[in-house]
Parts: structure tokens; sequence; C-alpha cells
């Protein structure tokens, strides 16, 4: 059984935050919130979120299988949809009704009821295992300034590079004719870990996934030489986590 | 820009002059010019052709074929790039076979209901070819006219009138499926599900019989052939999207006329990324490139929503034909399509080639490799060299979305 009440623009950031990367998924509801790991269908990019009980003003939830505290429900979802609907919604409240029996999921925002279907979870991938990484670079920034930069970045190229050198932080880009590069010194970010390195990503990826960051005030990011790169941020007022997780390019000799 | 033809292909005219001057290097008379002075004509219509000026207002018009009547020549072999594949025929044969062709030519707008297109629409569909009276408004050209698209075309002219003279023979479920309310993309689907090929299709949905009956409309042949490479490539790949990967790295490999493809498969889920490379002094690469020129256009498993500019509609009848073996397979898979165009495909002859060497590439059985490095190596060997000028692997590599693209598998 699970029964919640959110407010639909936190809801909406927080779908956001995942149809970035996928547009389906294996949610998995259990009494402490909601989390759900899954990656893009060329194995390139994944998504961990993670969204705390808190972040509900109503939230309840008791397994069908178990009593066991560590009990979870696993539904599959088409983020893309759910999404679209919340768009109609607006600012309201939205209540939401899992009938795990019967498949759907139902939305209520308002007077407006909607019913989704839920997708066979043995039709969607299985959830990825995390490679284990260690990153020597962290740098912290604010989303604005990263997200100005990827929309520029667009209109030059299709990959971006993101590095260190001392104690700077930049990204750059080379078109066929032109060249973008932002770099920002130790005081201008909120923090930089020290080093020299670079790596190469696609554009593609970059693009969708700063759109689903939009409503974070700063984002991590977590780097290495020719390496993935991994962004962390918050949702929901600091009650949800998302982390990104992006293969680089390898580039050219 | 170095690569403006071969990205414009003589279609676009990127270069601002009002002709493409490589197309015109191409023309010349046909055997067929001592009929200058004939004001009409009787004989059989094979298909039927819609021009693209001045759209919405285009001229348009039958199909016939100037020694069909007389001569016991089968008449299919005028339309049917698919037997010209499986005959081997070569550049001239094909160049000979087509300059019979006369396209005749009459103002309509595209929403036309005039009897003219009514008789045309029933050509279209017809199973075989119909006869037609045609009577000329002025004296027809004899000029081979070519393009990266169409197949060649032999004479045209200008006509006042169109009579049909025969019961064109149309297929029942054909016109089951002409006559029901579909829209255009499902109509489509159901013809090339009843075993109609894409030329066929194409030719159908220019006419205008397709859609639902307020919108119908005559598309450009041009235009009509990428567009039903398009929609039968989505029904298949809604389908194969579903299916399992293959199992391990095949290499398929076709050549004809000097147009050489190899088409790796990859396991993994759909994605596709096709090149092509051409030689200086093939079709699009004029002589004063030393150089080949490679293009590259790719798109994701969810699909593209950008037409794919760069190479236009070889992209699109490469990818049909990888979708047709996919679907075969019951598998997806990471395609990568290399196509080499080598000096001697020096007119072009339409993007049907393209089509039917893809499709000729999995009738044979592929090279297998368990390895990516294996296959890939396995690709760099097959490569050809042209006059002691060779691309290698990594010449397309450096372009590669796929092949640059690391995995999070591989950390």
């Amino acid at each position: 059984m699970f029964e919640a009440r959110i407010d639909a623009s936190v809801l909406r950031e927080c779908i956001e935050s995942i149809t970035a990367v996928v547009d389906e998924g294996k949610l998995r509801i259990a009494e402490d919130g909601l989390k759900l790991r899954a990656v893009d269908p060329a194995n390139v990019a994944m998504v961990s979120f993670e969204l705390h009980r808190d972040a509900f003003d109503d939230f309840r939830f008791k397994s069908e299988s178990g009593a066991e505290a560590t009990a979870a429900a696993e539904v599959g979802i088409d983020f893309v949809k759910l999404r679209g609907i919340l768009e109609i919604g607006g600012r309201e409240e939205v209540d939401l009704k899992l009938d795990e029996q019967a498949q759907k999921l139902f939305t209520r925002m308002g007077s407006l009821a909607y019913t989704i279907s839920l997708l066979d979870p043995s039709s969607l991938r299985k959830e990825p295992k995390v490679p284990e990484l260690e990153f020597p670079v962290q740098v912290i920034i604010e989303t604005e300034e990263f997200r100005r930069t990827i929309r520029a970045a667009e209109k030059i190229g299709d990959h971006i590079m993101l590095g260190v050198d001392g104690e700077e932080f930049y990204m750059q880009v080379e078109g066929e004719m032109d060249k973008l590069r932002l770099g920002l010194r130790k005081e201008q970010l909120i923090h930089l870990t020290p080093g020299t390195l670079h790596s190469l990503y696609s554009l593609d990826y970059i693009s969708a996934m700063s759109k689903g960051m939009s409503h974070a005030a700063n984002i991590t990011l977590n780097l290495g030489k020719d390496y993935p790169l991994q962004v962390d941020f918050e949702v929901a007022e600091g009650k949800g986590k998302v982390s990104y997780l992006l293969a680089p390019r390898i580039e050219s000799e | 820009m170095y690569r403006l033809c071969i990205v414009c292909k003589g279609s676009r005219l990127l270069c601002g002059r009002k002709t493409c001057p490589l197309l015109a290097g191409l023309r010349k008379t046909t055997k067929f010019a001592e009929l200058s002075d004939t004001k009409e004509f009787f004989g059989p219509s094979t298909s039927i052709f819609v021009g693209r000026i001045g759209y919405p207002r285009v001229r348009v018009g039958p199909m016939t074929i100037l020694e069909g009547r007389d001569s016991d020549v089968e008449l299919e072999r005028f339309e049917e790039p698919s037997k010209w594949f499986a005959q081997g025929l070569g550049m001239d044969e094909i160049v000979e076979l087509r300059s019979a062709t006369l396209r005749s030519k009459h103002g309509e707008h595209i929403k036309s209901r005039s009897n003219f297109v009514a008789d045309m629409t029933e050509i279209a569909l017809a199973k075989q070819p119909v006869d037609v009276e045609l009577t000329f408004k002025s004296s027809p050209t004899f000029n081979l006219s070519f393009s990266d698209l169409l197949r060649p075309i032999g004479a045209s002219v200008s006509v006042e009138t169109m009579h049909v003279t025969e019961n064109p023979k149309i297929p029942k479920k054909v016109d089951r499926i002409v006559s029901d309310e579909f829209k255009v993309s499902e109509a489509a689907h159901e013809l090339y599900d009843l075993g109609l090929d894409v030329y066929k299709v194409a030719m159908i949905l220019s006419s205008g019989a397709l859609g639902l009956h307020n919108a119908q409309k005559m598309v450009p042949t041009r235009w009509s052939i990428t567009a039903t490479d398009d929609t039968i490539f989505k029904k298949l790949a809604a389908q194969l999207k579903e299916y399992p990967p293959v199992d391990s790295y095949s290499v398929y490999e076709s050549s004809y006329m000097d147009n050489h493809f190899l088409i790796l498969l990859m396991p993994s889920l759909f994605e596709y990324e096709n090149f092509e490379a051409w030689f200086p002094g093939s079709v699009w690469n004029d002589a004063c490139y030393q150089r080949p020129v490679v293009v590259e256009e790719y798109e994701g498993f969810k699909g593209r929503k950008q037409y794919a500019a760069n190479e236009g509609g070889g992209y699109y009848a490469a990818r049909l034909a990888v979708a047709e073996a996919l679907h075969k397979m019951r598998r997806q898979a990471g395609v990568i399509v290399l196509r080499e165009i080598h000096p001697r495909y020096s007119v072009p002859l339409g993007v049907w080639v393209v089509r039917e060497t893809a499709r000729d590439a999995f009738r044979k059985r592929g090279e297998r490799f368990d390895t990516k490095k294996e296959a890939l190596n396995y690709i760099d060997s097959r490569l050809r060299a042209n006059e002691g000028m060779r691309l290698g692997l990594k010449d397309f590599e450096v372009l590669s979305k796929i092949l640059r693209q690391k995995r999070l598998t591989d950390f």
C-alpha cells in the first residue's frame, strides 16, 4: 500500500531530474522514501535518485509482501508520461495512490484525476551496477554558471572538455570554426580541489542533464582524467539527492 | 566550404547558382531525339512523377516508356531497382534503360482533384503498366537528367491532355487500404505489409492517394522517397527496439557500381551511425579535392528529430535496409554503416543504389567476431584503396559518435 501527497512543483522537479537521463525506470518505494537507479539505452549515462519521505506532506507505505521494515515495492513508471501530466497540473498538491494488484498509479490534482498504467518491471532493463570510481578532483559550482556555459557550448560543437588546471576549473568546446572557454579560479567557485586533468564529454548528454539540475542552486562535479563525470545535487529543498554519471569520450590523438 | 557539394548533392543549390554545375555537366541528349517533332504519344505508363518546383503548384504527370509498344520488352524493367541489382546491371545499362522514359508535365495544385490527377492516381495504384494517350503542348526535350535521389529520367514534355485507354487493374487489397480512412503513415505501413516494395509505396504516396480524405495531397516524388523510407523504418524500429541485442560483433559487406558498403552490428541497444566517404572523382567530390571527404550522421535509441542534412536521402535508405535485416533476425544492435564511394560512381543514379546494396549485404553471411577490436581490425582490412589513396578505420573513428564514446560498463 502506498499513498502520498506532495507539492506538484516538487514532484515535477524530481521527475525532470530523472527524465534528463531516462524515459522510464523502476521506482523503488519503501518506508523511508523513493529510490531509483537507471541507465540510458546506450549505457553512457546513469541517474541515481533518492527522495526522502520528509519531502512529502503525507507519506504512507506498507509492504504487501512482508512486514519487515526493509520491504519495498518496485514499480515500472513511464516518467515522460508522468511529467506530461504534472505539466498540466500547475502548482497544486498531488495525491498519489498505488494499486499494485491492478498495476496502476492514481494521481489526483484538485479535481483532475489521472490513472497511469504501470510498466511491467520485467520489460525494463535491469538496475545497473554502479562502477567503482575514485575521483581525484571535486568542483562545486553555481548551477546557473554551468548551465549558461552549456547553452553557449551547444551552439559551437558537439563535445565539451571539463578540466582543472592548477587552481582553475575550465569548460572548453571547439567547433569547426569557433572556440569557447569558461575559466573560473578557485575563489570564483564554492570549492575546488587543485590538480591537472581533463576529460571530454558528449554535449548531447550534458545538455540533457543540465536541464535536470535546473532547480538546484549548486552542483558538485567529480572529475578524473579520461574518466566518467559524476554530478551531484539536491532536489526538493535538500530532501532529495540526485547523482548523474556520464562516461567520457575518447579524445582523438 | 569544401564539403558543400557533398552535403548538397545537387539538391539545395547551396553554392548559390541557379543550376548545379556538376549535374549540368552530365546532361546529354538521348537516342530518342529523332522523336522531337511528335505532338502526341500512345503507349504504356509505368509510373507517375510529381515535381517539386513551384510547390504547391507543381508539374505532374505519368511516366511513359518510349519504346514499350511494339517491342516485346518487359516494361517492369524500367522501374524496378531490385531487379537491376539482381541482374547486376551496370551504370551504362541503367542510363540506357532510363533514357527510354518520358516524363510528362502538367501544372496542378498538390490538392487538385482534377480528372488528370485522378487518372494519375489510378496509374500509381495499378498492378501493371497502363496504356495512355497524351497530346503534347510543346516539343519534348531529350536530355537525360540525373539526381541524387531519383532514378534518371530520359525525356520530358509538357502535356495538354491525357486519356487512359484501358481499365487499370488495381489489386483489391491495395484499393481497400487507400479507400479507408487511414492516416498516411498507417496506410504506408499497411501497403508495405502487403508485400509492396518501398518504390511502389512511395509512388502511391506521391500520387496523393494516401491520408485522411480531406487532407489528401500529392507529394513531390523526391520527397516521397525519403518520407517512405523514414515512415517504414519507424514502424520496424518500434518493433525491433523490443528485441534482444545480437550476441556478437558481425560485419556485412557488399559492393555495387563502386559503392562499397561495410556494415557493423554490435551487441547493444539500437543506435545507428552512417558514414559516406566520397573519393575524388566520384559524383559529388569533383576532383578538385585531393582527399576523400567523409561525412557522418548519427541517431541514438530515441531516434532523430532533425533531417540528416549531411547525407540526405542515402542516410534514410541505408537505415531502412538495416532495420529490415534486424527485424528479420528478431534482434537489435548498435549499427555502423560505412559507405565508400569510388570514382567510377561518376553519375548519380538515385538513392536506390544505397538501399539495394545495403539490402544485399545482409543476404550474405556476415563475418562474426567475439570482440569489437577484432571486428574493427577486419573492417580496417576491408576498406578499399583507390589509386594509392586509402582510408583507414581511424579516418572514420575520429568522426564517430559511437566508437569514440566510452560506456559506463568500461569502468
